[in-house]
């Protein structure tokens, strides 16, 4: 997985690229370190429209993400995931926990 | 074991004592270092470098109808392995490491497409299914590392610092066979370790958005026709329409 950073007054984008599993742990722990500066009230998006795969780890990472957002008031949203991804997501359920945009 | 005269292996990328170390465990024929398959009516298996194994991807157009990585450092020749790829139509046995670091079931899966098991449509389930039994297979079963480790942020680093430190263990020379039936009904996948299984009664049954870990085996659930486990978990078949 590789990823960008966007970032804007309110709004946080991480735009993900590639595959997101269970061998992405260095990267993601990486992008959890966005999560260290002060961003209470910030809004994290997390651009998946560069993902061509995720497993149930790359699920874990995001519901990790979630958990650290609720923490310091911040909305996760996860927008544009398309074929395998937009697939494992509806599988997980995930868009009962999860604010998921188009 | 009788050697049997149709399982035929071809040295891609490794020399004929790699060849004939590997044929001696029984169930293979060695030929000649250079040579080719040319008969499709007999089974043909390729020895690949661990250089290789880890992008087979060009291979695949060969004629072959699996892939043994030769691992440098195996003390004897995993029998087990090698029987299971002689059974099967395809196989794959590669070593943890290599299975950890190639995306193996996309290999899978396209070499099952490309042989006109699979359509287009089902190949992407397959894919995920088989990708979350076979990093059970590395992860849990030969790399014996646990997932209750995950779930926040300083235990999924424990988590993968613990996978880290056992993939430079001789753990990560271990197979992970991977080995493919199929007929006009149905694929069959069996993904087989070599770790201590798991206790059985602990395995989730529905998929839980919630749940921090355990969600492998509920999506693998969800998208394959039965998943059945046998010698305490270490062996996992997964059956898929065709």
């Amino acid at each position: 997985m590789d990823y960008k950073v966007r970032k804007t007054d309110s709004t946080t984008e991480v735009l993900l690229s590639g595959r997101l599993t269970f061998t992405d742990h260095e990267q993601f722990r990486s992008v959890m370190a966005l999560f260290d500066e002060p961003i209470k009230g910030q809004r994290f998006v997390f651009d998946l429209s560069g993902l061509e795969f995720v497993d149930s780890s790359g699920l874990g990472m995001f519901l990790i993400a979630r958990d650290t957002a609720d923490r310091n008031d911040c909305q996760l949203v996860l927008r544009g995931a398309h074929n395998q991804v937009r697939r494992i997501l509806e599988i997980a359920k995930f868009g009962t926990i999860f604010n998921i945009e188009d | 074991m009788a050697v049997c005269p149709t399982s035929r292996l071809y040295a891609e990328g490794v020399d004929a004592e790699a060849l004939t170390k590997i044929a001696q465990a029984g169930v293979f024929q060695a030929t000649p270092v250079g040579s080719f398959p040319t008969d499709r009516t007999e089974k043909n298996y390729a020895l690949v470098s661990s250089d290789q194994a880890v992008n087979l991807f060009p291979l695949l157009a060969k004629p072959y109808d699996g892939f043994i990585e030769y691992i440098k450092g195996e003390d004897t020749i995993d029998e087990e392995s090698m029987l299971v790829m002689h059974g099967a139509m395809m196989g794959f046995s590669l070593s943890t490491a290599t299975a950890y670091q190639n995306d193996s079931a996309a290999l899978v899966s396209e070499a099952l497409l490309e042989r006109g098991v699979l359509s287009p449509m089902r190949k992407s389930d397959v894919e995920l299914a088989l990708h979350e039994a076979i990093s059970n297979a590395v992860v849990h079963g030969n790399l014996s590392v646990q997932s209750n480790m995950q779930g926040e942020l300083a235990k999924f680093a424990q988590f993968a610092q613990e996978l880290q430190n056992r993939m430079s263990s001789p753990d990560a020379l271990k197979r992970v066979d991977i080995a493919c039936t199929w007929d006009h009904e149905f694929l069959d996948v069996v993904i087989i370790d070599k770790g201590r299984g798991y206790d059985m009664s602990m395995l989730p049954r529905d998929v839980d958005p919630f749940a921090p870990a355990g969600r492998g085996l509920a999506i693998i659930r969800s998208l394959a026709l039965s998943m059945t486990v046998s010698q305490g978990g270490r062996i996992s078949t997964l059956r898929f329409l065709t």
